[in-house]
């Protein structure tokens, strides 16, 4: 049956086709790396509210655009199979101001149904119960007809056997990951961080640990990459979709109205380390747009890209990152 | 850690993962039952329910799970600009960002105040603490053969690679099961138990400072005592105001060398041994605690350097323990330490002019050792004769030696 098609449709697609072609080429060199960002300012209905429909075509199109495939059913399919239990890894600290947007998750979550995957093999997940519902999600363990939603809470192996050592990294890992997934997406926000510099990405999974205040301290730049590096977060993580509707580019990782911007971007890309660069340049333009010193000079670097990019985990070097902008 | 592991139906995720209590969610699996189990749960019921009233007869009402207090301030906090805060409790000096948790994950800034989470939770025993040995602490010179009633929260402002508690100092109070137990429940508690004391123990009590003063000034009240077993990782003026309520300190002194403290202990050696001066200072009944770890510690050339600086800072009468690690949490490849090497340190030690120099965890049934009695400094004769956390004999008398009178320093009565 034709399918009617009116102008943004066909825009849409005519971008997304463009951008496969783009992303195809740099997958053919084999080196670079594909960092999909989708914007569209009428995502944002007001301060907290984004229109789903546009939302979900901005998650579809980066996807699409990352995987390098024109349709975004491809693009998903390509990552996860039917079969798999994909563990949506929300960043839900900062309240509902400043936290992955429910929205953004339920896109992603029917993107996954869309690809074969049941609704009881979705699960979107923070650390804490009163994170997780304090951000607008509802908690649900079974019968889900959209997606399972649940939190770590106290969860965690009392037996340290079962502790994770890698690197910097002592800690449990949460069971969600362990036990119950067996593909993860990293879902964060797009954040200054007082300590790390960034959170995005890799940051992310300091959600999915017993510990994470005691890495605070010294080495936590190191404790980070080795734990996005580490093989049970490095072997399931498919995809690290960023929802940068709402970008705060200082005083974070609290929401603060005052340093908080609202593009309506998403930013998607297989490559975690990619993708943190890029989020962490996008913080730089906003913090250079309103005076801010770069990070650098403020002492907030977020070296922990650069030590991912040496353990290998992904690319940090703008000449093999290609930004493609939808 | 099982890479890949078994899968399970996320439908299950409570039931199975629930080796602890949950309390949060409540989202808890029903059990299908068949005709035998029903049966013999019953009957085990049928049993189990005399046994159980009594206990819950025994312990009171009590209500357990969850945070209890978590809108209790903290003290000891500066307020800097865009609702950060500066934790000035301990030498970490954590700069908090809103939202976020000092390192003691117990410490949580919102909104630009800081909060304590551990407020009247504490995570151990039947009602909430343990009545428990004051040798068990180890203290030797307070209130002898007497019982000190025990608590602990979650948390902790280091992370020792051997923390036999990690378990619960090194989680978030959201990870232990707590009890809700405010400072005069802990002092009703006490005194049920009989207990001449209060020790605060296990975790860090430094980062539950809160509920640990208003406990000890309930204590004070109710004529019951109160001992801080510390690793002594404090700000000074904290510390002193603490010393206005406490009664008694056990400081962990775990290494002499600021790599030690850097390597396994996730901190600095230079404030610590601050706080015994301080203690010192105070007038404060302490005793020193230290923790031999095979290779990492027992250079006899740093039990003398750490020895010597006891004589001078302290002087010669404050309790010196080396007691034996055992392998546990993140430092499994090593041995437990050989009794001939506390030994040797205890030897170093009172070579240098320490008077009352313990060994611990030796377990030397049913003699017990040599190191772990107590001898009059003066006459020499043995005054308390210990195995283990038994004492078989005591001859202080009004804090005095009962043979030749010397004052023997410590809390007696």
């Amino acid at each position: 049956m034709a399918r009617e098609m009116n102008r943004r449709t066909f825009i849409t697609n005519a971008s997304l086709a463009l951008a496969a072609g783009i992303a195809r080429a740099a997958d053919d060199g084999g080196e670079s790396s594909i960092v999909a960002v989708a914007r569209n300012a009428k995502a944002i209905v007001d301060p907290n509210k984004l229109d789903a429909k546009i939302i979900r075509e901005l998650v579809d199109s980066a996807v699409a655009a990352a995987v390098g495939e024109a349709r975004p059913r491809d693009a998903w399919r390509k990552l996860f199979r039917p079969h798999d239990r994909v563990g949506i890894k929300s960043n839900t600290l900062s309240g509902p101001m400043l936290s992955s947007h429910p929205r953004v998750a339920g896109a992603v979550a029917a993107a996954l149904r869309d690809a074969g995957v049941k609704p009881g093999n979705i699960i979107v997940w923070d650390r804490l119960s009163d994170e997780i519902t304090r951000a607008g999600f509802n908690i649900r363990t079974k019968n889900a007809r959209d997606y399972l939603c649940m939190a770590t809470d106290g969860r965690y192996s009392r037996n340290s056997n079962d502790m994770l050592e890698y690197g910097e990294i002592g800690s449990f890992l949460s069971p969600i990951v362990t036990r119950l997934c067996t593909a993860l997406i990293s879902l964060p926000i797009l954040k200054d961080h007082d300590l790390a510099g960034v959170t995005c990405g890799m940051k992310n999974f300091f959600g999915a640990i017993h510990n994470p205040n005691k890495y605070h301290f010294a080495n936590r730049h190191d404790a980070i990459s080795d734990l996005s590096c580490s093989r049970p977060i490095r072997s399931r993580l498919r995809l690290t979709l960023c929802d940068a509707t709402r970008i705060s580019y200082e005083a974070g990782p609290g929401y603060k109205p005052q340093y908080t911007e609202r593009p309506g971007m998403i930013i998607a890309s297989r490559d975690p380390v990619a993708l943190d660069f890029v989020g962490w340049q996008k913080i730089e333009e906003l913090r250079a747009a309103h005076g801010r010193k770069p990070l650098a000079k403020v002492g907030r670097e977020p070296k922990f890209i650069e030590r991912a990019a040496k353990k290998g985990l992904g690319t940090n070097d703008p000449g093999k990152i290609r930004i493609i902008n939808i | 850690m099982e890479e890949g592991g078994r899968l399970i139906p996320a439908c299950m995720w409570s039931s199975l993962l629930d080796e602890r209590p949950s309390f949060s969610t409540g989202d808890v699996m029903p059990v299908r039952m068949s005709r035998r189990n029903f049966i013999a749960a019953c009957a085990g019921g049928g049993c189990a329910l005399p046994l159980a009233a009594q206990a819950i007869g025994a312990v009171g009402d009590i209500k357990r799970g969850g945070i209890f207090y978590p809108d209790k301030e903290a003290r000891y906090y500066e307020k800097l600009p865009d609702k950060r805060i500066e934790c000035t409790l301990c030498p970490n000096r954590c700069k908090v960002g809103d939202r976020e948790r000092g390192g003691c994950g117990v410490r949580i800034n919102r909104e630009g105040k800081y909060y304590t989470l551990v407020w009247g939770n504490s995570c151990v025993g039947r009602d909430g603490g343990n009545p428990a040995p004051i040798e068990k602490k180890p203290l030797f010179h307070f209130l002898p053969t007497t019982r000190s009633y025990s608590i602990a929260t979650a948390g902790c402002n280091v992370t020792c690679k051997f923390c036999q508690n990690w378990d619960i100092s090194q989680v978030w109070a959201e990870q232990t099961f707590n009890h809700d137990l405010p400072p005069k429940a802990v002092v009703a508690n006490a005194k049920r138990h009989r207990c001449r004391s209060i020790a605060y123990t296990y975790s860090e009590p430094v980062i539950f400072y809160e509920y640990m003063y208003d406990t000890a000034v309930a204590g004070r009240a109710a004529g019951i005592k109160s001992v801080m077993i510390s690793n002594g990782y404090i700000e000074k003026e904290p510390m002193v105001e603490l010393c206005k309520v406490l009664d008694g300190v056990k400081i962990d002194l775990k290494a002499f060398t600021e790599e030690f403290y850097e390597k396994l202990v996730g901190g600095k050696l230079g404030p610590v041994l601050d706080t015994l001066v301080t203690l010192r200072e105070q007038e404060m009944w302490f005793e020193i605690v230290y923790l031999v770890v095979p290779t990492h510690n027992d250079d006899p050339d740093d039990i003398k350097r750490m020895s010597k600086w006891i004589m001078k800072e302290l002087g010669p009468h404050v309790p010196l323990h080396f007691t034996v690690f055992h392998p546990t949490y993140r430092l499994k490849n090593l041995p437990r330490t050989p009794v001939s090497t506390v030994a040797r340190c205890r030897k170093i030690a009172m070579g240098e002019g320490l008077k009352y120099v313990y060994v611990g965890n030796v377990a030397a049934w049913p003699d017990g050792d040599p190191g772990e009695s107590t001898s009059c400094h003066k006459c020499g004769k043995k005054l308390i004769h210990r195995v283990g956390f038994l004492v078989r004999s005591n001859k202080v008398r009004g804090g005095k030696c009962a043979y030749c009178g010397t004052k023997i320093p410590g809390v007696w009565e």
